[in-house]
């Protein structure tokens, strides 16, 4: 301030300076004069006079001259001060009208360091302050539109101050409506209310809220969530924010969990697995239906273990987990499979789920066992599994005996091979000595040494392998010790039960007996006789082929050359022949070893069908012609019939002069030909002939070694015989396969398909060559909509190359838009050496029996619901009545509504029978000519007094031609009273009822109508649906289920019901019945 | 005196409760319909309310919700009386915050020691 002061002190001084002391001067001066002048004038002389004049006039013009030059220095004086303290003023000034007028104010300069330099920083630290203010004002501003949530400012009358565009845009309103609204403006009544105390209790640091309904100005009435805070300012509330929220999705999803959890009850407990929720010891607290089914009890109480076992027995005593146990330990989920012996001495295989339910801690409190029966499952599979055995064990066996020419090695591997794969406890191989009286014991397995010695030597005839030696008959049987046929035979009591004991046959006699036994019983099947059979022969075949080659050792001992290289040829041809791939190529191959080995031109194998027939190409050596070529007719001679009529080797030469038998142009150049039969026991396969082009006799040997080879060939041919038949019946098996109702694919473990039957390509929309080609990931995106099922599929494909079990329920999405709930099992299958060879998976269609089950459950659960209430009535009052509770008039009101809810219960379990007898099959369809006449008549006398009573008039026509109609009288009967009942009931009095009968095109049709009530859309819509009674019903008796069951019997003549009403109008009720039942 | 709101559609069930609890001398006010239920107990401030479940208008699990909703009834006892007997359904009432949850077909006498022993719980006669 001091600086200031100065300059404007500074400013009047110069002033008074300027103008008044030259102006003193001057009047100093002046009045001098005159006062000079006035001393000399005594009397005032006229000089003196016109001095004074004189005087007085030069003070007026100097006095002139003085105030202007006085004026004009004064006033640059004062432009000089005035100037340093105008332009900080206007600077500032130009800076408030900027400010006034919303610009952008710049930084104004500083031009004093006096108080103006001050006020002027002062102002640019202001305008700064504003700048940043008005920023962060806007970007507030941007926060609230920004927010989803509709907003609401509102001052302390609860006024609207504004709204964010959330709001707007949700209810529909537009700014310009906001301001002068009221907060309660939107509310109804009951939200008003909810909401004043809400800003009653609202504060900065809570937020309450409270659900009502907002009025929008597009939507009506919105359910939203309503809360508001409170802001203070020194303690003293200065506006409230309300944020509102849609609480219609939040409802939506409310319902929308209700309804979830409401058909997950209905699917639990009507799934087709049973299902138990027991507690840490095994306490079952929880059943489904399913699980009392199976138990044919209430089961909840009970142990878990009790359901399965005997009575006390746990599964671990049978030497299976307990899943319980198994997920109290390690708090995960738990699968297994389960094999019970039932009392019935069946066994039972059932897949356990567990999965733990656990507390707030992570500690397992309860667990949820599902179990399903896969008895029939694990049957078939391992059907299957049995026949992929065998044909393993006659490929083996095959193998092993082409493989080696040392009976050691053969018989005991044969013999372990055949008891593994047929699951035999052991087995053994009886010789026939050289005189064909007794058996010798030869090679076993699975006996102890003591009991093999005690019987080394079984006369022919006696004990159960002397028996089958004698008869040359096979013997099996499934437990020995029950069957009459092993009376008296020592081996009944040596301990195992099921026995096979088979001949073993060479060309000429029996070479001895095989036998297999296990110390459980087993059936064998005629495919197991069979493929044991071949077993043997091949083992007969081998045995003639050892001993011959044991034979030629001792001939060929002198020529230990050729003999090597005779023995390297076999070995080799043996070996070609044990490998399976392609008869006609190993059969070639082999051929030509032989011929080599022989050193013959021309060699080839006939086969040989039938007489009827002739004789088949089954093999030549290379550039001949294709197999399979019909060589000669039935009739023809040639040398290969000669042989094969009788039975041994026949040598033609000169083949070229004897023309019986150069009928072939291919043999014509021939001059020597040796043919060999080729046998398997007494059964002709063909004939191997061997041709030279010179003259050429067989020494001894070679004729030997050419029989051998033959042996051979019919051991390879056998078994390719053998390998197609098993194909046959693989072939059998997968028409099974096709027929049934659950489909089935089987999938490599590479993911690639190898088949699928007729049921899982209708499930998953493919065609069956289409889908054989397709990966399983691709077959599965056709039908399965849900990627985590897609997943959770391939999850268990790669769990089942593990080695694991899997069940998971899904929803095939059919071609035609259907879903289809369904179970996918997926199964690993293995092969004999327990690797996994393929993946099963085998899809249950569940649609059908969820849809009866959840039929039947709604039902029942109505029909308990709905008697609690009657029976509230009985009681209740009754109780109250005996108590003395009740006294004086009220007792005849509590004693007529007993009586009243009695007679509903009694009404509603008679609805309830009718209907339990029609759901319960249509058998009891009674059909005869239908008199609708005297139906009419009987329903009129029935009715008669309530009529009377309501003053309600009846009427019915029943149309001539309406005789002749067959059908249920009685039940007809029975709808017609429902439908007339419901009429009058549902009818004030002095209303008209009537019934008409007639004939449409055919149809019957009959017609109840009334003027009654009537119903509105909302009730029409839920009409037959058992258990409803529409909204007006509470002033009557009914049970909701009288129109059920009146569209029950229309349908059951293959009719239909239909009602239409109008509110207050009446309703009609139409029933249509065909002439004739379809 | 203590005061119970009891709201069910069937009249003869307010009768019941109506007789049984008035001769145990306590204050009994019943509902027909549920529209207005919460208006009914914030007007009367009852010191416990029974309910039915299924009622046409608004359901009694619904009012229960409400009602446990609000701060100052809280604490206040809620009978849920009703035809649905299924375990989960049960569950379900005492998850909505009812206080005891009665099945129909119920005995009056024991739905009036019930009552009292609630009210005793709530240090009230």
């Amino acid at each position: 301030m001091v600086r200031i002061t100065y300059k404007i002190l500074m400013m009047l001084l110069s002033f008074f300076l300027v103008i008044f002391i030259p102006f003193a001067l001057l009047l100093y001066y002046d009045t001098g004069k005159l006062m000079d002048g006035m001393d000399q004038l005594q009397p005032l002389t006229p000089e003196q006079l016109v001095l004074y004049t004189q005087a007085i006039k030069g003070l007026d013009d100097n006095m002139i001259f003085m105030a202007f030059y006085m004026f004009v220095v004064a006033f640059v004086l004062a432009l000089f001060y005035a100037r340093s303290l105008m332009e900080p003023v206007m600077a500032l000034l130009r800076g408030a009208e900027a400010f006034k007028s919303g610009q952008r104010v710049p930084r104004l300069d500083v031009l004093s360091n006096d108080e103006l330099g001050n006020v002027v920083r002062a102002f640019n630290a202001m305008s700064e302050r504003i700048a940043t203010m008005e920023q962060d004002l806007s970007r507030k501003n941007q926060y609230l539109s920004a927010m989803l949530d509709p907003m609401m400012v509102l001052d302390t009358d609860n006024m609207v101050v504004d709204v964010n565009p959330a709001f707007l845009g949700l209810f529909g309103y537009a700014q310009q409506e906001m301001p002068g609204a009221m907060l309660f403006d939107f509310l109804d009544e009951a939200g008003e209310r909810a909401v004043r105390r809400l800003v009653h209790d609202a504060s900065p640091l809570t937020q309450s809220s409270a659900e009502v309904s907002f009025i929008s100005k597009t939507q009506g009435l919105v359910p939203v969530r309503l809360s508001i805070s409170a802001v203070k300012e020194q303690g003293e509330t200065v506006a409230r924010i309300v944020t509102v929220r849609d609480y219609r999705a939040e409802k939506a999803l409310r319902a929308a969990l209700q309804e979830e959890k409401e058909s997950a009850e209905i699917v639990m407990e009507n799934m087709v697995d049973q299902l138990l929720v027991v507690d840490r010891n095994g306490k079952v607290l929880r059943a489904n239906r399913a699980a009392n089914l199976a138990a044919g009890r209430e089961v909840k109480g009970e142990s878990c273990h009790m359901l399965l076992h005997a009575p006390g027995d746990a599964c671990e005593a049978e030497g299976m987990d307990c899943p319980i146990n198994q997920v109290q330990r390690t708090g995960l989920s738990f699968r297994t499979v389960h094999e019970h012996l039932l009392p019935n001495g069946q066994c039972q295989h059932h897949e356990v789920i567990a999965f733990p339910i656990k507390g707030p801690a992570d500690e397992v409190k309860n667990i949820v066992l599902t179990l399903r029966d896969t008895t029939e499952h694990v049957r078939s599979v391992g059907q299957m599994h049995q026949k992929a055995r065998e044909l393993q064990a006659v490929n083996e066996v095959a193998r092993l005996l082409g493989h080696s020419l040392k009976s050691d090695e053969i018989f005991n591997v044969v013999l372990a091979s055949v008891i593994e794969n047929f699951e035999m406890d052991g087995g053994g191989v009886f010789f026939m000595d050289e005189y064909g009286k007794s058996l010798m014991f030869r090679y076993q397995r699975g006996l102890s040494e003591e009991y093999f010695r005690s019987i080394e030597r079984v006369p022919v005839g006696q004990d159960l392998p002397g028996r089958v030696a004698h008869s040359g008959e096979a013997f099996f049987t499934s437990d020995i010790t029950r069957d009459p046929r092993a009376e008296g035979f020592p081996m009944m009591h040596a301990g195992p039960k099921s026995f096979a004991c088979l001949p073993i046959r060479g060309k000429e006699k029996l070479l001895g007996v095989f036998m297999l036994f296990s110390f459980k019983t087993r059936n064998f099947s005629e495919e197991d006789g069979r493929v044991l059979g071949s077993i043997c022969e091949m083992i007969g075949m081998s045995l003639e082929n050892i001993l011959l080659y044991e034979r030629l050792r001792e001939l060929y001992d002198t020529n230990r050359a050729r003999r090597t290289e005779d023995l390297q040829n076999m070995f080799e041809l043996s070996s070609q022949l044990a490998s399976l791939a392609d008869l006609q190529r190993v059969l070639e191959a082999s051929l030509g070893l032989l011929r080599k080995s022989m050193r013959a031109d021309f060699i080839w194998i006939m086969r040989h069908e039938d007489a009827a027939k002739g004789l088949f190409l089954e093999a030549a050596t290379a550039g001949e012609p294709a197999p399979d070529v019909a060589i000669y007719g039935p009739s023809v001679p040639s040398v290969e019939r000669l042989a094969i009529e009788e039975r041994r080797m026949v040598t033609v030469f000169p083949l070229t002069t004897d023309m019986r038998y150069a009928k072939d142009s291919r043999i014509t150049k021939f001059q020597t030909c040796h043919s060999i039969p080729v046998l398997v026991g007494d059964r002709v396969l063909g004939a191997l002939s061997i041709y030279y082009l010179i003259r050429k006799e067989l020494r001894e040997e070679e004729a030997h070694f050419l029989q051998t080879a033959a042996s051979l060939f019919a051991v390879a041919m056998e078994r390719t015989r053998l390998h197609e038949s098993a194909a046959v019946q693989r072939g059998m098996a997968e028409t099974v396969l096709r027929g049934i109702t659950d489909g089935v694919i089987t999938v490599l473990p590479d993911g690639s398909l190898e088949d699928m039957n007729v049921a899982a390509s209708t499930m998953l929309g493919v065609q069956m060559q289409e889908g054989v080609s397709l990966p399983l990931d691709a077959l599965l995106l056709r039908a399965i909509k849900e990627s985590e099922t897609r997943l959770r599929i391939q999850g268990a494909f790669e769990d089942a190359l593990k080695g694991n079990r899997q069940a998971i329920d899904l929803n095939l999405w059919m071609t035609d838009g259907r879903h289809l709930p369904a179970v996918v099992h997926c199964t690993p299958v293995l092969d004999k050496k327990g690797q996994i060879a393929a993946v099963v998976f085998v899809i249950r269609d569940l649609s059908r029996e969820i849809e009866i089950n959840s039929l039947k459950a709604d039902f029942l659960r109505g029909v308990s619901h709905e008697f609690r209430t009657p029976l509230t009535a009985l009681i209740g009052m009754t109780e109250m009545l005996i108590e003395g509770d009740v006294q004086g008039p009220r007792v005849q009101e509590y004693l007529s509504t007993i009586l009243y809810e009695a007679e509903h219960l009694s009404d509603m379990v008679s609805d309830v029978l009718d209907l339990a007898k029609i759901d319960r099959g249509k058998e009891v369809y009674l059909e005869s000519d239908v008199d609708f006449a005297a139906i009419a008549r009987k329903l009129h006398d029935n009715l008669e007094p309530e009529l009377l009573k309501k003053k309600i008039s009846f009427d019915y026509a029943v149309a001539p031609d309406a005789k002749g109609f067959r059908g249920d009288g009685e039940r007809l009967k029975l709808m017609l009273g429902n439908l007339l009942d419901n009429a009058v009931t549902y009818s004030d009095a002095g209303a008209a009822v009537s019934l008409t009968v007639k004939r449409e095109g055919g149809d019957l049709v009959l017609q109840v109508i009334d003027k009654g009530w009537g119903m509105s859309e909302e009730d029409l819509e839920h009409v037959g649906e058992r258990f409803f009674r529409g909204k007006d019903t509470a002033k009557t008796h009914g049970t909701g289920l009288g129109l059920s069951l009146c569209t029950e019997i229309a349908q059951m003549h293959g009719g239909s019901l239909k009602v239409t009403s109008r509110k207050a109008l009446g309703t009609t009720v139409t029933v249509t019945l065909p002439a004739r039942r379809h | 005196m203590s005061k119970i709101v009891v709201i069910d559609d069937e009249p003869f069930i307010l009768m019941i409760i109506e007789d049984k609890l008035q001769r145990a001398g306590l204050t009994v006010i019943t509902s027909r319909t549920s529209v207005d239920a919460m208006e009914l107990i914030e007007l009367e401030s009852p010191d416990l309310v029974i309910l039915d479940w299924m009622m046409p208008e608004v359901s009694g699990i619904e009012i229960c919700r409400k009602i446990k909703a609000q701060e100052r009834f809280k604490d206040l006892p809620v009978f849920m009386l009703t035809a649905k007997a299924q375990e989960e359904e049960e569950k379900m009432g005492y998850q909505s915050g009812v206080t005891r949850y009665i099945t129909k077909p119920f005995s009056p006498k024991t739905l009036l020691k019930e009552v009292q022993q609630a009210l005793a719980a709530q240090g009230k006669k």
